[in-house]
């Protein structure tokens, strides 16, 4: 079953097309990454589907509801909004406390202390909003956005301004509500994190989604290119590279006593060092890197 | 909608400036009461109900917009620009939001006119229903005015402006143009409250009704717009 499916989405604003026909099916039950610079559209696609901007045209389903039953959706969504804006007079408790009752979410005051633990927020439920760092407003932010045991749930940039600490905890989270059943729509700046939690990505590119697959399908779709980096005396040019006799085998560059290489097998590297050694070439370092979502990302 | 409801009656509870107005409404019913009790020769021909009232319908009928402004003119307009409208609109329906503010600062006022009512109808010996309705409507009509000023206007700041600028016209232009015929006053006395408020009875409905209309419209404003 499908968690969302978009269809030819529009948003316009002030002449500007920022969304320009998104059509994105997302399946329920996984991690969805949501990738796109800074700019590209994802917040506004994101508040178009949580109810808080209102699309120019086109449709969209959320778990079987469709755009028009607006409010039947909303309860079955969580919304981590991209800001951190929160009722900066409120104690951590209090907020929560309205979060759920805004939800329906009829907690007792122990469950929600013990959520706020769950992000990595415990003994603060006396303390002011105002008072919380950065991070912890993002957690308690990804607390509220838990309230009413939503089955899909929107995460902008969660772990963004987190220690990796609490970043790698927010991640756990993730996993764990994914082993629930959950879906979680992920955005993030942080490509490694985006590559190692989620089950498909999309990417976004001014206002259209220009690529989506799992991680594996886009890096082979990006051309899988392997750069072998290597230590080694007397440093390497494309003319030693040459006289090693071997085909598909690029030079890069040279750049502090390192040299780039790309091949596009695996199988070339042990080939290409065994060559190397019979030419009396001395390897002191090899460093092998494989095309990353980074890459496939940098790409589009 | 009960949730927005609590926290908007709490939240503006909680205000400096609305336990001020709330102590000088209570102070002054507490003052003229017990001093037209300890005075009754002041009353003389004078209708008595009228007399124990009209501080209360004074301050309401004079400096009622005003008060309503101070306190609550940023009431929707503020959860834009915090953007925290954002957590409410993710949960909710624009429509719970609008009615719960609008409800929560309702019930606030009400609450508090209620309480100077209450201490004059303890010192008079008497209930005042009909003047107690009044002020009630008055209070509805200027609190869903502040609802769609609210939503209408985006920035606070200008909110607090135009509030402080029509607390202060529209008391004089709603009484100016309730005794007058003058053309020109025509859309002020059927506007605002104050022409009903003169003729008094079933009139009153009316304003209730133009309340009703700014509520309306102020859903209408929010629903379409982009937070």
């Amino acid at each position: 079953m499908l968690a969302i499916e978009v269809n030819d989405l529009h948003k316009r604003y002030a002449g500007n097309d920022v969304l320009k026909g998104i059509q994105l099916h997302v399946t329920q039950g996984e991690i969805f990454g949501f990738l796109g610079r800074n700019g590209a559209g994802k917040s506004t696609f994101i508040h178009i589907l949580t109810g808080i901007t209102q699309p120019t045209s086109g449709s969209f389903s959320i778990l079987g509801k469709t755009h028009h039953q607006m409010e039947r959706i909303k309860q079955k969504i969580g919304v981590m909004p991209d800001t951190s804006n929160l009722y900066q007079h409120m104690k951590a408790l209090d907020f929560l406390k309205y979060m759920a009752a805004l939800k329906g979410d009829t907690r007792s005051t122990a469950e929600l202390s013990q959520l706020l633990e769950q992000v990595g927020l415990p003994h603060v439920e006396k303390q002011k909003i105002k008072s919380f760092s950065f991070g912890m407003k993002k957690k308690i932010s990804i607390a509220q956005a838990l309230l009413g045991n939503p089955e899909l749930i929107f995460l902008d940039e969660p772990t963004s301004g987190l220690d990796p600490e609490s970043a790698i905890l927010i991640q756990q989270l993730i996993l764990t509500l994914k082993e629930q059943g959950k879906t979680i729509f992920l955005t993030s700046h942080n490509l490694t994190e985006i590559e190692k939690i989620c089950d498909t990505v999309a990417i976004m590119t001014d206002g259209m989604i220009a690529k989506v697959g799992t991680v594996a399908q886009l890096k082979h779709a990006a051309k899988e290119t392997i750069h072998v980096h290597l230590r080694t005396n007397p440093s390497l040019d494309a003319m030693r590279l040459q006289e090693c006799g071997i085909n598909d085998v690029q030079f890069i560059k040279h750049d502090q006593a390192v040299s780039v290489i790309e091949v596009n097998e695996e199988e070339v590297i042990p080939l290409l060092i065994e060559r190397l050694t019979a030419q009396r070439v001395k390897i002191y370092e090899v460093k092998i890197e494989v095309t990353s979502l980074e890459d496939v990302f940098m790409a589009v | 909608m009960l949730a927005i409801l609590k926290n908007e009656f709490f939240h503006t509870f909680k205000s400096f400036k609305s336990v001020a107005i709330v102590l000088f409404f209570t102070l002054t019913s507490v003052v003229t009461a017990s001093y037209l009790t300890s005075h009754p020769e002041l009353l003389g021909n004078f209708d008595s109900q009228a007399a124990y009232t009209s501080s209360i319908k004074f301050l309401i009928f004079f400096f009622g917009f005003l008060f309503v402004f101070a306190v609550s003119h940023d009431i929707i307009n503020r959860e834009i620009d915090y953007q925290t409208i954002r957590l409410l609109v993710s949960k909710t329906s624009r429509f719970n939001i609008i009615l719960g503010k609008f409800l929560g600062s309702f019930l606030f006022w009400i609450g508090a006119i209620s309480i100077s009512f209450l201490i004059v109808s303890l010192y008079a010996r008497s209930w005042f229903l009909l003047d107690y309705l009044t002020v009630c409507t008055v209070l509805f009509f200027i609190t869903c005015l502040n609802i769609f000023l609210s939503t209408w206007i985006s920035r606070p700041s200008m909110t607090m402006f135009v509030g402080i600028l029509l607390g202060i016209l529209c008391p004089i232009l709603g009484f100016w143009a309730a005794f007058s015929s003058n053309w020109y006053l025509l859309p002020f006395k059927y506007l605002l409250p104050y022409y009903y408020v003169v003729e008094s009875n079933g009139y009153l409905v009316i304003p209730f009704v133009i309340g009703i209309l700014f509520l309306a419209a102020s859903y209408f404003m929010f629903n379409r717009r982009d937070l």
